[in-house]
């Protein structure tokens, strides 16, 4: 299983998701990447609406603090606390939380 | 300065929510465009300057437009930057004609997008939403506000209420404009049941999507007409790296009102760009509308119309019409400024403030822009 892939600046260190081709805080072009695999939910939503009709399936949604910097907007699959598990489904970024019980605080 | 832009003519089409087959993108231009020129006193033949902002024009560009509507021009733009492009294309246009490259310009925004055409443009909006959003699927911006406005509420101690008496508050206005697409009396508690789209926003909390055209004359002309007194403009200030608010208009503030030579208390009438209501409220604070932080207290004045906020309903009651997002604003303060607004007149208006906003480059609008008017002598 792979991470979402952040870009890293090799200059100053800099994370950011999704991938820039120069680094946006020191301007270097030597930018690589990185797969990151845990983050934090920062705040929610559950899409009911879409193009003017109910959709069939909910879906869970999520902006998540990526560990060692950068966000992303994520599905989540499956209930729980903030704390996920990030990977990449078919080219979505998706959010697993690591443990039902929810003592972390979600926005 | 030898010359001084000003803003001398306005156009509407109405906004509709079921176009007809024979409404196409071109003609809803055509019409608010004819619609500015007369109010200008303008025939076709003394524009040389155009500048275009749509969807759906493709593939026809400003130049294809210019044909159409039998224009030949020294100057010509297209923008590009939605919500932010009336601003955009104001900006620009006024330094044209100050610098003598144009004397009369066209600005002209607008879209028609069916369902179908409308699903296309939220899933391909850029490379990030298609490559990143879409898979999830997003579905277009609603999920990504949804999360913004959560982030909003939990910062500025904000419950849905106050979200929804702007609502409320601009429906209102929207009874007074002919042209909305949304004029019947919304109240707080029909606000509260509104079926969810993305909790906590419910359907009148997201623009609706209309078919519709607007434009505005910028000419050299003398004393006449609506003169900007300060516009900026910042485009990918955050590289999306924050939470959306505040916007870079905060950044901007002191900038806007220095050209301006005004404040947030000399202003008359407001548009505020309002794709969702947490937007517009973070866009008025980061402008010093809410000084002490006091949101709540804002809303309040909006309410009772001691500042009057979108006074044509403002595009959560009139409509989106694409790339006319931003440029309904526009043309309802200037319509204020010149004393041109109807029923819905502020009386005495002389200081209006505008803003745009848009283009979401991944996780909200990555450009800003206001701009200070002020009425002629």
């Amino acid at each position: 299983m792979s991470g979402i892939p952040v870009s890293v600046c090799r200059a100053c260190g800099w994370r950011g998701f999704p991938a820039r081709l120069w680094c946006p805080r020191c301007g270097a072009d030597h930018v690589g990447s990185d797969e990151v695999e845990s983050g934090v939910v920062e705040a929610r939503t559950t899409l009911r609406r879409a193009a003017g009709r109910v959709l069939d399936a909910p879906v869970e949604i999520a902006t998540v603090a990526l560990a060692g910097g950068g966000r992303a907007v994520v599905r989540v699959d499956g209930a729980g606390g903030a704390r996920v598990a990030t990977t990449v489904e078919d080219g979505a970024p998706v959010a697993r939380p690591l443990h039902d019980e929810d003592d972390d605080e979600e926005a | 300065m030898a010359v001084e832009a000003r803003i001398v003519g306005t156009g509407e089409t109405p906004y509709l929510r079921h176009p007809g087959g024979d409404v196409t993108t071109t003609r809803l231009l055509a019409a608010a465009a004819r619609e500015a020129l007369d109010d200008a006193g303008l025939a076709p033949g003394e524009i040389d300057g155009l500048g275009v902002a749509s969807f759906s024009l493709a593939p026809d560009r400003g130049v294809d437009l210019a044909f159409r509507l039998g224009l030949s021009l020294r100057w010509l733009m297209d923008a590009a930057t939605g919500g932010a492009s009336a601003l955009d294309l104001l900006q620009h246009a006024r330094r044209a004609v100050e610098a003598g490259d144009a004397r009369a310009v066209l600005l002209v925004a607008g879209d028609r997008l069916d369902p179908p055409a409308f699903a296309r443009l939220v899933d391909d909006y850029n490379s990030a939403t298609r490559d990143h959003l879409t898979p999830i699927p997003t579905g277009g911006p609603n999920a990504l506000f949804a999360t913004l406005t959560r982030r909003h509420m939990a910062a500025r101690g904000l419950d849905r209420d106050a979200y929804g008496r702007l609502v409320v508050a601009q429906r209102a206005w929207a009874g007074g404009n002919p042209n909305a697409a949304y004029r019947e009396p919304l109240t707080l508690d029909r606000y509260r049941a509104g079926p969810l789209v993305a909790d906590p926003l419910t359907i009148y909390d997201c623009v609706p999507v209309v078919a519709g055209a607007d434009a505005v004359v910028v000419a050299a002309a003398g004393s006449r007409g609506v003169r900007v007194r300060g516009l900026v403009s910042s485009y990918n200030a955050d590289h999306q790296d924050g939470d959306g608010f505040p916007t870079a208009l905060a950044e901007l503030r002191a900038d806007l009102w220095d050209a301006a030579g005004l404040g947030p208390e000399d202003v008359d009438v407001v548009s505020v760009y309002d794709d969702y209501p947490a937007v517009a409220l973070v866009q008025l604070e980061d402008l010093g509308f809410a000084s002490d932080g006091d949101l709540a207290g804002l809303v309040e004045r909006i309410a009772a119309r001691a500042l009057p906020v979108n006074t044509a309903g403002g595009q959560l009651s009139a409509g989106q019409a694409g790339a006319a997002g931003g440029m309904h604003g526009l043309v309802e303060v200037v319509r204020q400024l010149r004393g041109a607004a109807g029923d819905r007149q502020v009386e005495g208006a002389r200081a209006a403030l505008v803003t745009g906003y848009g283009m979401v480059a991944y996780r909200y609008g990555a450009c800003a822009n206001a701009a200070v008017l002020e009425a002629a002598e």
